[in-house]
């Protein structure tokens, strides 16, 4: 995936990623679910919100599907989002370093704390 | 706490609506509407709490993406973004087709599709752009780029005006007023005074030469902010009476005649033959104040000289800090008037012009001259945008039903007016290319005509095209395809596609753009008409001058000047005698047929003089004034003038006769009332007294006029002759020499040269040319302007010439059914071109008309400021019969085509 290594992955990215592993949302609930899941510390504006998801879809991390009609049934299909092969890979891949920086940090913290 | 208020929601709603509108096409496409629901439920969420941050937050947010939108598609090149929807959502009115990228592709296409039409476009807006651009970097060379030195913008000129010869009429400064300005002005940080000199040089490794001198007062190269390259600046010692001659030398000089050796620092040179010290070579590129070769001290004292005499100075000063040109003007000002109460007689009524040092070597008329031929270059643009946006409107309206059926098929509107924008922005962006290669080749040909005609051009003048040239270029590009994409644009934003899909091309899309585009055939035959009659007063000027018979036979004879150095001639005798042997060896040249010395060339002439009838007081400044030449007998016989009245010169007017003149039929008519011989006049008369009878000067003689062929400066054109022997004071600063031949006048130069050389090796021949060189010379400016207007009129004439060729192509291509009617039913090809022909032509009589009004006008405003005639009958008629010519063939062509279509094809097509 060339595309994924060219993306600098931001936490608001990481976050909006990681709304979409348990299924695919619509734009406006992935922002919302990260401001719940960060308590509020992430919130993105609407404009920002599409912004990274257009940088995710560029870099095909994740892609549009059609989701289910919108509300009344009237109104033409909400655009939904899924975590692609490649996003799910590059959020492992995420993980990965934050772990590796979490742990780092307890490592310091712990020192810290005998100093 | 606030409540929840709906409609406050609103006006914000509102200004994200408006934010979002300005995204980048793909983006908004994709995600505004998303983005727009999303901000709006952040916008009800928050109205109720801290509603005020909260909305700036959202606003802010949209803002910021707003530049990052851009961002991202400028540096992408405006490529298609958004992956994975192609073709999938036909509703969102992009057919499929969407991006930026793609509209710039689809226009290039569009473009490359009729090369013709395109190569067409981007020539006409080469013209445009390249001729205005090169009208700029003239502009920029001559007025803006100023000097290059260090705070340039603080030197400035500072002339002694005497208001009663007319407005800006400089009078010399001396050292006293110097002196006096000096000590008690506040307003300059220095101020020092020069004196321009031509210098023979001579040592022994070169032939003399003729070089430019100044004499510079104490502190000029500090003053300037300029260090010498090689050996140090002068001393105030060195401007000392009596101390040893040195001299500071240019790089240009040092590299053409020294080789660019340094052991030229302590060398000695001989310097109007006295033996001169070189003690430094200045910084590369500088000659102030124009073309200055060398510089020496000025050997003037104020404390020695009586007052009003000395060399005449010009003075130049450094502004203070923050110190303006008016502020320094009028203290000057107020320091001369108190100066003049002093000394009436030497300082008084003059006033003090303080400007810019670039400015003031443009001169106000020559400041309005450029910006005149501005104005003239950018409705050269005008009309070659005008022309682009009727090519681009013809092949919209040939286009329409494609466009009908797109827009029918869901292309939105916005992204047609896009399309019919890109086209312009790509016309201009080529035409800006070709405009570019125009401009140098245009500052190329002027600073060439400037070298021929004037000479070198002061050192700090570079007509070049450079970044700010460019960048100029550029923004006119862009302007030029907005303006030229207005017109099209307008028609696809204004169609109805309905209308579009039911009419298509055979009746139009929209009846007021067919009237816009005709309407401006008027405007561009007008602008056309302005501009040639412009050049045509130009040129029947300079035609006029170079062609005049000015009662002179001037292509016979060949002119020179030179200078006998005040250190080896000191005295007027040696002059005297030293001219007499000159034309002794000259005189027995069986080449040359007359030749003669005067201190004026005809139809030149640098100064006046006042003078007054004898027998009468003059107050101070009241005297009238005219030119004064003073000239050798063979003067008459080398220009082939004869007397009108009287008897002319001859040799046997000697210091121990009578002193006698002869005058110009203007002067014998203005002040002698027709009965000039016999009458006595005196040269600068006494203030408030009656001369002396010695003093007296009898008219001998009238002859024709020799200077006002073409009047172009304040100076009067009535003019006296005195015989040179009489007036052996003249020829101070230089005089010149006439030779009449029946030959090539330059095939003399060698031979003036070789019998100078044989009286005095170190005297140098400065500028020999044919006297009608001379005179024309006189005129550069004339010629210079006068061609780039030619060059204007003619791309002018071409440029409507197409136009009408585009509008009346426009105009019968929707015409084609009807004239199968008419062919059908009987007409001759030939009659329907002429009903066809007839459309246009009235159209251009309108233009024709009021650009001859215009160009009446603009005529005058050169008559102001460049003494042009504005009234040459033959160019008034000329410059009409040329347009509907040009007009009619433009008309012509595209009528022809129409007339011949086959009447069956045309009717059964529909």
């Amino acid at each position: 995936m060339a595309k994924s290594k060219d993306l600098k992955i931001t936490v608001p990215m990481l976050y909006l990623l990681l709304t979409l592993v348990d299924g695919d949302r619509h734009g406006y609930a992935m922002g919302q679910e990260v401001a719940r899941r960060s308590a509020n510390r992430v919130r993105l504006g609407p404009a920002s919100l599409y912004w990274s998801i257009n940088r995710l879809r560029e870099a095909d991390l994740i892609s549009e599907v059609e989701g289910p009609a919108s509300g009344d049934g009237r109104g033409r299909p909400r655009r939904y989002y899924r975590a692609t092969a490649a996003g799910l890979s590059a959020l492992r891949d995420e993980m990965e370093v934050l772990e590796s920086a979490v742990d780092f940090a307890r490592d310091v913290a712990l020192k810290g704390d005998r100093r | 706490m606030r409540g929840t208020h709906p409609q406050a929601v609103n006006p914000w709603a509102r200004l994200i609506g408006v934010l979002l509108r300005l995204y980048p096409g793909w983006f908004r496409r994709e995600y505004g509407q998303q983005i727009h629901e999303a901000a709006r439920a952040e916008l009800q969420s928050t109205s109720s709490g801290h509603g005020a941050v909260s909305r700036w937050h959202v606003a802010g947010d949209v803002l910021v993406n707003l530049g990052r939108a851009w961002m991202s598609t400028v540096r992408s090149g405006g490529a298609e973004r958004t992956p994975g929807r192609r073709g999938s959502r036909l509703s969102s009115g992009s057919g499929g087709l969407r991006g930026t990228g793609h509209d710039l592709r689809a226009a290039a296409r569009g473009l490359l599709r009729r090369p013709g039409f395109a190569l067409l476009a981007v020539l006409t807006m080469s013209v445009g752009i390249g001729l205005t651009a090169a009208m700029f970097s003239i502009v920029q060379g001559l007025a803006l780029r100023g000097l290059p030195l260090e705070d340039a913008e603080q030197i400035v000129a500072i002339r002694r005006v005497d208001p009663d010869l007319g407005e800006g009429a400089i009078v010399a400064s001396g050292v006293h007023l110097l002196a006096d300005l000096t000590a008690e002005q506040t307003t300059l940080q220095g101020l020092v005074g020069w004196q321009g000199v031509v210098m023979n040089i001579a040592d022994e490794h070169e032939p003399a030469a003729s070089v430019p001198g100044l004499k510079v007062g104490d502190g000029f190269l500090s003053l300037l902010r300029v260090n010498p390259v090689l050996g140090r600046d002068f001393t105030r010692d060195d401007g000392a009476p009596g101390a040893a001659p040195v001299a500071l030398i240019s790089h240009g000089l040092w590299h053409a005649r020294f080789g660019a050796d340094s052991s030229i620092v302590g060398a000695t040179i001989r310097l109007d033959g006295v033996p001169t010290q070189v003690v430094g070579v200045l910084e590369e590129g500088f000659a102030f104040p124009r073309n200055t070769d060398v510089w020496l001290p000025l050997q003037a004292d104020a404390a020695i000289l009586e007052r009003g005499e000395g060399p005449p100075l010009f003075l130049v000063g450094r502004l203070r800090e923050g110190g303006s040109e008016v502020e320094a003007q009028t203290e000057l000002t107020l320091l001369v008037q108190r100066l003049g109460e002093a000394y009436p007689e030497t300082d008084g009524g003059y006033r003090m012009l303080v400007k810019e040092w670039t400015a003031d070597f443009l001169g106000s008329g020559g400041r309005q001259g450029l910006l005149t031929m501005l104005l003239a270059v950018s409705m050269v643009l005008v009309l070659a945008c005008v022309n682009v946006a009727n090519l681009l409107l013809v092949r919209a309206i040939a286009g329409s039903r494609e466009l009908a059926l797109r827009a029918a098929l869901g292309a939105s509107r916005a992204r047609l007016v896009r399309q019919g924008l890109f086209d312009a922005l790509i016309i201009a962006g080529l035409g800006a290319g070709g405009g570019v290669v125009i401009a140098h080749l245009g500052s190329l040909w002027f600073a060439s005509a400037w070298q021929s005609l004037v000479g070198a051009m002061p050192f700090y003048v570079d007509v070049r095209v450079d970044t700010g040239v460019v960048l100029f270029v550029s923004v006119l590009a862009v302007a030029s395809g907005l303006i030229s994409a207005l017109l099209p644009v307008l028609q696809v934003a204004r169609s109805d596609s309905q209308d579009l899909l039911r009419h298509g091309a055979r009746t139009g899309a929209n009846p007021g753009v067919g009237r816009i585009s005709r309407g401006l055939v008027v405007v561009q035959v007008a602008v056309a008409c302005a501009l040639l009659v412009g050049a045509g007063v130009f040129g029947s000027t300079v035609g006029d001058l170079r062609g005049l018979d000015l009662g002179l036979d001037l292509d016979r004879v060949f002119t020179a000047a030179l200078t006998l150095p005040d250190s080896v001639y000191p005295e007027p005798e040696q002059r005297t005698n030293f001219y007499t042997a000159l034309l002794a060896r000259l005189g027995s040249q069986p080449d040359i047929d007359a030749v003669a010395l005067t201190t004026d060339l005809p139809l030149s002439g640098r100064g006046s003089t006042r003078f007054g009838l004898a027998g009468n007081s003059y107050g101070a400044r009241e005297a009238p004034r005219a030119r004064l030449a003073a000239v050798s007998p063979e003067y008459f016989d080398a220009l082939g003038l004869a007397a009108v009245r009287g008897r002319l010169l001859s040799a046997t007017d000697t210091p121990d006769t009578v002193r006698v003149a002869v005058v110009t039929r203007s002067f014998a008519d203005r002040h002698l009332d027709g009965n000039p011989v016999g009458a006595r006049i005196v040269l600068a008369p006494p203030v408030d007294a009656v001369p002396e009878t010695d003093q007296e000067i009898e008219v001998v003689g009238v002859v024709d006029e020799l200077y006002g062929a073409v009047q172009t400066t304040s100076l009067p054109r009535e003019a006296i002759l005195v015989p040179l022997q009489q007036r052996p004071q003249a020829g101070l600063t230089g005089i010149n020499l006439v030779a009449r031949t029946s030959d090539e006048p330059l095939a003399l130069t060698g031979i003036v040269q070789s019998e100078l050389a044989a009286l005095d090796p170190d005297l140098p021949l400065a500028a020999p040319t044919t006297a009608r060189q001379a005179f024309v010379t006189n005129y550069y400016y004339l010629v210079v302007f006068g061609g780039l207007f030619g060059v204007f009129g003619l791309a002018a004439l071409l440029l409507s010439a197409v136009g009408v060729y585009g509008v009346i192509a426009f105009a019968t291509s929707r015409r084609t059914h009807e004239v199968g009617v008419r062919l059908a039913l009987g007409a001759t090809s030939r009659s329907v071109a002429r009903l066809l022909m007839r459309q246009g032509l009235w159209r251009v009589t309108i233009g024709v008309a009021v650009g001859l009004v215009v160009g009446r006008l603009l005529a005058s405003a050169f008559a102001g400021t460049f003494g042009v005639s504005a009234s040459a009958p033959v160019v008034f008629v000329t410059v009409p019969v040329v347009l509907v010519l040009t007009s009619l063939l433009g008309s012509w062509l595209p009528a022809r085509r129409a007339a011949r279509v086959d009447p069956a094809a045309t009717l059964s097509s529909e």
